[in-house]
Formats: C-alpha cells, sequence, structure tokens
C-alpha cells in the first residue's frame, strides 16, 4: 500500500459539517470548505464560546463539537516546536481529533500537521510502550522536533523509529532509530503511526502527502486496522 | 396631551395567552427551536435535532439533550406538537417540517424576550 492508495480510499467519503455560530464564526465554515469539506454556515445568535459543529457522517448525525476547538486548529494550531516538558492532553482538542478522523483533509499546512502530530506523540507518551514510527520527510526536519523526542524517549518504553531522506546526521538518542532513507516512496509524505503496544483502543495515525502546489492533503485515523496497515507499510519501504 | 400622540401600545395578552407562552418556552429545547426557527423560517425535523444537540452539548447539558436519536423522538412526539398547539410554529408531521407561523406582534415580543434573556443567560461570553 502506497500513501496514494491509502489517502484515494477516503476521497469519496460523505463528510459533512454545518457550523452554527454568531457572523463571525462564518470563517471557520469557509475554513473547513478550503479542506475540501462539504460544509455550511447557519446563522445562530449564541455567543462565540457555545457556538458549535455538527458533523453528519453519509447523511446520519456522527458528532457535535465546540466550534472553539475546530476553530483554533484550522485558524491557528498552536505549535510549541522545541517544547520538551510534559506532554499533556486538552479534551477539546482530543475531540476535535476524533471528529475529523478518517476524513481527507485538502489543505493542511506544516503547522496542523505538526499540532496533530503533537497529540499523538502525546497519546503514546501516556500509553507509555509500544511502536512509534514517524516520517518527517527529511531527518533535518526532525531536527527541530528533537528535544520532544529525547523527552518522549527517555521517560517511556516506546520503540520510536524515525524516518526521513538523508540529509541530516542526528544525534544519537536511547530508544530512537533512525532510518535514513534512500527510496523516495517516503519522500513527500508526512507519517506518524503509533501501535499502542497493541491495544486496538489506543492506536492512532497520521498520514499526509505534500501535493504539488504546497500544502499536504491527509487524513488521521484511529481505525486499528488501518494503523496496522499503515504501520507495515512504513516497515515496508525500509526493508 | 392629545392620547393619540401616546406611542402605540401592543394590545395586551390574556392571561391564558401568556400561560400558554410562557409554558412553552419553559423547556429549553424548545426555546432553541423557537431561536432557530426566528432564524431561518423553517427547518425539517433532522436539522432541528443538530441544534438542540450541539446547541446543549456546548452549554454543557446533560447526556439527555445530547443523544441524537431520543432528541429526536421528543421533538418529533412532544416539543414540536407542544409548539404547533400554542400557535407558535406549524409542525408538518408527516413532512418532518417544521416552520414559524406569523405571530401577532405581542406574542412576538414575548417569545423575543425570552429567547433573548434565554442566549443572553447561557450565552454570556459574548
Amino acid at each position: 500500500m502506497t500513501v496514494r492508495t491509502l489517502l484515494r480510499r477516503f476521497e469519496d467519503s460523505d463528510v459533512a459539517i454545518t457550523v452554527y455560530g454568531p457572523p463571525a464564526t462564518k470563517t471557520v465554515g469557509e475554513r473547513l470548505t478550503t479542506q475540501g469539506i462539504d460544509a455550511t454556515w447557519r446563522k445562530l445568535p449564541t455567543g462565540h464560546q457555545n457556538a458549535f459543529a455538527v458533523i453528519r457522517r453519509d447523511g446520519v448525525f456522527a458528532e457535535a463539537v465546540p466550534l472553539t476547538a475546530l476553530q483554533s486548529f484550522l485558524c491557528k494550531p498552536m505549535v510549541d516546536s522545541d517544547d520538551s516538558g510534559t506532554p499533556d492532553s486538552d479534551p477539546g482538542r482530543q475531540l476535535l481529533r476524533s471528529a475529523l478522523a478518517n476524513t481527507l483533509l485538502s489543505s493542511l499546512t506544516p503547522a496542523q500537521l505538526l499540532a496533530t502530530s503533537h497529540e499523538f506523540e502525546d497519546r503514546a507518551y501516556r500509553v507509555g510502550e509500544g511502536t512509534l514510527r514517524v516520517g518527517f520527510q527529511s531527518l533535518s526536519i526532525f531536527r527541530s522536533q528533537h528535544a520532544r523526542y529525547e523527552t518522549l524517549a527517555s521517560d517511556t518504553d516506546l520503540d520510536i523509529h524515525v524516518y526521513g531522506r538523508d540529509d541530516w546526521e542526528p544525534p544519537a538518542i536511547p530508544g530512537i532509530s533512525f532510518h535514513p532513507l534512500t527510496d523516495t516512496t517516503l519522500e513527500q509524505v508526512w507519517l506518524l503511526a503509533f501501535d499502542a503496544a497493541g491495544d486496538d483502543q489506543s492506536k492512532c495515525a497520521l498520514v499526509a502527502e505534500e501535493t504539488e502546489d504546497g500544502p499536504f492533503r491527509g487524513v488521521w485515523t484511529y481505525n486499528p486496522r488501518l494503523v496496522d496497515e499503515i504501520m507495515a507499510a512504513v516497515v515496508a519501504v525500509d526493508e | 396631551m392629545d392620547q393619540h400622540e401616546q406611542p402605540v401600545e401592543t394590545p395586551g395578552l390574556s392571561s391564558e395567552r401568556l400561560d400558554t407562552l410562557l409554558r412553552v418556552l419553559a423547556a429549553e429545547p424548545r426555546r432553541m427551536i423557537y431561536t432557530y426557527l426566528a432564524e431561518h423560517d423553517s427547518a425539517s425535523i433532522s436539522e432541528l435535532t443538530d441544534v438542540v444537540v450541539g446547541w446543549s452539548s456546548a452549554r454543557g447539558r446533560d447526556t439527555d439533550t445530547c443523544n441524537w436519536d431520543d432528541t429526536r423522538t421528543a421533538l418529533h412526539h412532544r416539543h414540536l406538537p407542544v409548539l404547533d398547539n400554542a400557535g407558535v410554529i406549524s409542525y408538518d408531521a408527516a413532512q418532518r417540517t417544521a416552520t414559524l407561523v406569523s405571530l401577532s406582534p405581542s406574542t412576538a415580543e414575548v417569545l423575543a424576550t425570552i429567547a433573548d434573556l434565554d442566549t443572553a443567560e447561557t450565552d454570556h461570553e459574548d
């Protein structure tokens, strides 16, 4: 399975999001449309804090989420790139991740990918064991994440594997194996997959591919079978 | 002073009518439905259920109104007929569509005031 065939599987998924809130929230609907999602805005005289979005999959109600979470991801994702402190989790952000899971987003920025990666790294940190495979296109991109991964490796029993084009030699970190790639399969790919030591409830993966015109198209998932497939595909690239 | 120059008062409501309106809007889901229809005139029951479920969870309400199927059933069997009987909306149960009816100025004023107070109270962050 290549990343492209994986992403193609999500192309036909029927996801529609309706944003309900005051006029100021109209832009969130527009941002979702930019991500290739069928989004509409419906005026509702709520305060900003109580605005919300309803997600429908295949025409059926799936979830209602506070708009604040969606908005911060779409408009200003939080990135603390050199955060080496103890990773934490935020329920609002987790809700957002599950709401947009299995949804192909067509215009992701590196900041949004990094924010999502951090969520999943935090999850791996909390689980504390299992295999985490990450690909940041080239190893030099990993440089800014170095301190964060050092914490991740030293505080947990995680088996961490980092993949990327061989353009920087990272310092050795116990618990982390680096896989410089000569193969170009993952060159345009941003990827993170965590097997949670076999616990299906905690598995997660993010896969995104850089598009011709700049942004990434990608998807994240908590579907354990899909995560297993992605893990296997990454291993195969390095064999 | 010529009393005809006084501002025109909206005709008062009978106490029975006022009781009915207050009873109708005593339930939060019905205030939500009224507020939404006052903005959009007409909506399907699915859309109204989305609004009640989403808004309730945004307001941190109990899981009662956060379950979509239960809420839809409550709308269909209880809330929409109550609003319909009070002459606030017209609910077409066959088409599953609710439409705001044309209200007398005094009824509209009472409903709008309650709805405003409700959103001001619970959505006061803005």
